[in-house]
């Protein structure tokens, strides 16, 4: 049985491993869009744990993420903390946002509640836009922090690949102990049928908040990596258009699935940067990507990928020995 | 005073053009049960398609008024037949028709911007901007257009519903889909009419706003936010809802623009979290949950 887990822990780890080794071998701008790519998956296995695994609406990531990015740079500059430092008051104020939040929120169903975490992105995003600025400058104009070093030491732009990479794979392991944890299986229960999982006596209410806290505290760790990946930060990265981004991570790669999640971060992030050049703009090919997916493949690319590939499977190896394996899982 | 005046009517004008928006979200919602996160491009497409019918084709205003509902119209039929009923047959959940129906209105952002340009576009001023003058209040023109227009639409959707066998058919299938059916009401046929009726009243609302925003592709997502603050705030359950809160929304950033022109966007999102808080439901909105 552990030798099961560890295996598919393995199997699942695949894609993430795929691009962190190639982070090691790419350089310049190319590691640029590795570092995306790890953050725009910490941001998709956030959401999948609220949307994925608890089968909740949440539009509003975004809001954390800016929340995220302009604490850590405020308190980078203005207090002149270390970045590592700085994310520990940025995480606590982001996840308390987050919890206080819930109890407005969490009263919401379905449609109200798509249309409430939308309005809480937009006000984190108009007092961002108008009233930060007032008093600490930042809004459209952004805001700048120091490159991250080791106590001044600077061995290269691979430290923070390095960096946002251990945080990928803590995040993405942890996804994985929740989903198959007690927790995760009351979250899928809530996502079936809540009022059958409250009836079985699951604290819906709770669990619902602990996936809304956890959601929000890991987009605002996102919101500190992309900070210090760009070096800068404007009120304009945290607009409508941006959730959409994260919503396609899941939405591409699969709900509730971690290694979905890499899967469409890394197709997203490509697709971003391929497009941007294009007169279109990325709209049109987002639009028709979501269009494909959600109307012909509506478990996601990671489940198509890993049914092709089980369907090789039996074509390669004797159906004798793959029975076996078969049992084995179940025993 | 007389500032509080002029500040309350560009409220009332403004609330009106959320509230007609809002409104439009309720054909579609009472019909299906989803709201449309297309909808913004119904508008968007109101103002572009009016501003190139009328600027580079020379159309009449009522012509390009005309052309941009049909086309609507047209948009909406898609939308039906490409996403919702497909998704509605597959039984799948209510976020997968929402992300479906953004995907099909960033196609269409593409496809506008591709063609028409991502530029701003020139506005069918269909009305002139100068305004009337009660002692030193200061009446536009254009917000009285809006009001007059909207009192109009409103109570042509309210006889719409009431009076016509089609539209009790709309209501019905909202309320109970098999029910309806069983009925003999081709509920798929209510589906697509109100959509079409939805996508024209948001073409509507997005000429009628064309003087006052400025028209781009991008112009709907504004539009879509101020109507679902309306919708919210007045309560989703009930379209009509959407009038009131829209003029509540409406008259509020009137106020605190007038007051501090910076604070409106906060102020706007800010109000409808507290709302949400006191009342999930909306104001006026049934507090059954």
């Amino acid at each position: 049985m552990i030798r099961h887990r560890l295996v598919s822990l393995s199997g699942g780890l695949g894609p993430l491993i795929v691009v962190i080794l190639a982070g090691i071998y790419l350089h310049n701008y190319r590691l640029g869009v590795a570092e995306l790519i790890l953050i725009d998956t910490i941001l998709g296995l956030g959401l999948n744990v609220f949307m994925g695994l608890c089968g909740q609406a949440n539009f509003g990531v975004s809001g954390f993420a800016a929340i995220g990015a302009f604490g850590s740079a405020l308190l980078e500059t203005k207090a002149h903390m270390n970045p590592l430092i700085a994310l520990i008051p940025t995480l606590i104020g982001g996840a308390i946002v987050a919890y206080l939040l819930s109890y407005v929120l969490l009263r919401l169903r379905e449609m109200s509640l798509a249309i409430g975490t939308i309005a809480v992105a937009l006000a984190i995003y108009a007092f961002l836009q108008s009233v930060l600025p007032l008093t600490w400058g930042g809004g459209s104009n952004g805001l700048g922090v120091p490159v991250m070093t080791i106590n001044g030491w600077y061995p290269g732009p691979r430290l923070f690949y390095y960096y946002a990479a251990a945080w990928a794979v803590l995040i993405y392991v942890g996804y994985w102990r929740l989903e198959r944890s007690r927790v995760g299986r009351a979250w899928r229960s809530i996502r079936m049928d809540e009022g059958a999982a409250a009836a079985a006596g699951i604290n819906t209410q709770g669990y619902k908040r602990l996936a809304f806290v956890l959601n929000s505290a890991v987009a605002v760790l996102a919101g500190t990596l992309l900070v210090q990946q760009s070096g800068f930060t404007s009120a304009d990265n945290f607009g409508i258009f941006s959730n959409l981004t994260i919503l396609l991570i899941v939405v591409v790669g699969g709900e509730g699935s971690a290694p979905g999640s890499v899967l469409g971060a890394a197709l997203l992030v490509i697709l971003t940067q391929e497009t941007s050049t294009i007169s279109t703009g990325p709209t049109f090919i987002y639009g028709a990507v979501l269009f494909v997916v959600i109307r012909f493949l509506p478990r996601g690319l990671w489940f198509y990928v890993t049914a092709t590939f089980e369907f090789l499977l039996r074509k390669v190896v004797p159906d004798s020995l793959l029975r076996a394996r078969a049992g084995d899982a179940h025993a | 005073v007389s500032t509080f005046l002029t500040y309350t009517f560009i409220g009332l004008g403004l609330g009106s053009i959320y509230g007609i928006f809002g409104l439009s979200f309720g054909g579609i919602y009472t019909s299906t049960g989803i709201v449309n996160f297309a909808q913004g491009d119904f508008a968007m497409l109101g103002g572009m398609i009016s501003s190139v019918a009328v600027h580079r084709w020379g159309w009449p205003y009522p012509l390009g008024l005309l052309l941009s509902m049909a086309a609507a119209g047209l948009l909406a039929i898609v939308i039906q037949f490409a996403i919702v009923e497909p998704l509605l047959r597959r039984n799948a959940g209510l976020i997968a028709i929402i992300i479906g129906t953004v995907a099909i209105g960033l196609m269409l952002e593409g496809a506008i911007g591709a063609t028409v340009g991502y530029a701003t576009q020139p506005t069918a001023n269909y009305i002139s901007s100068n305004a009337y003058h009660l002692g030193n209040v200061v009446l536009a023109k254009i917000y009285l257009v809006i009001i007059i227009a909207t009192v109009l639409l409103s109570v042509g959707y309210w006889l719409f519903t009431r009076k016509t066998i089609w539209g009790k058919a709309l209501l019905a299938t909202g309320q109970d889909h098999t029910g309806a059916q069983a009925i003999g009401i081709p509920s798929r046929w209510v589906r697509t009419w109100a959509f079409v009726l939805s996508a024209s009243i948001a073409a509507i609302a997005g000429f009628l706003v064309a003087p006052l925003v400025s028209v781009s592709v991008t112009e709907g997502y504004s539009l879509l936010i101020y109507g679902f603050i309306a919708a919210v705030v007045g309560g989703i359950d009930r379209p009509y809802a959407a009038l009131p809160g829209g003029i509540i929304v409406g008259l509020l950033t009137s106020y605190v623009a007038g007051w501090k022109g910076d604070y409106v966007d906060f102020a706007q999102v800010g109000g409808l979290i507290l709302i949400l808080a006191v009342r999930p439901k909306g104001l006026f909105g049934v507090n059954s949950a």
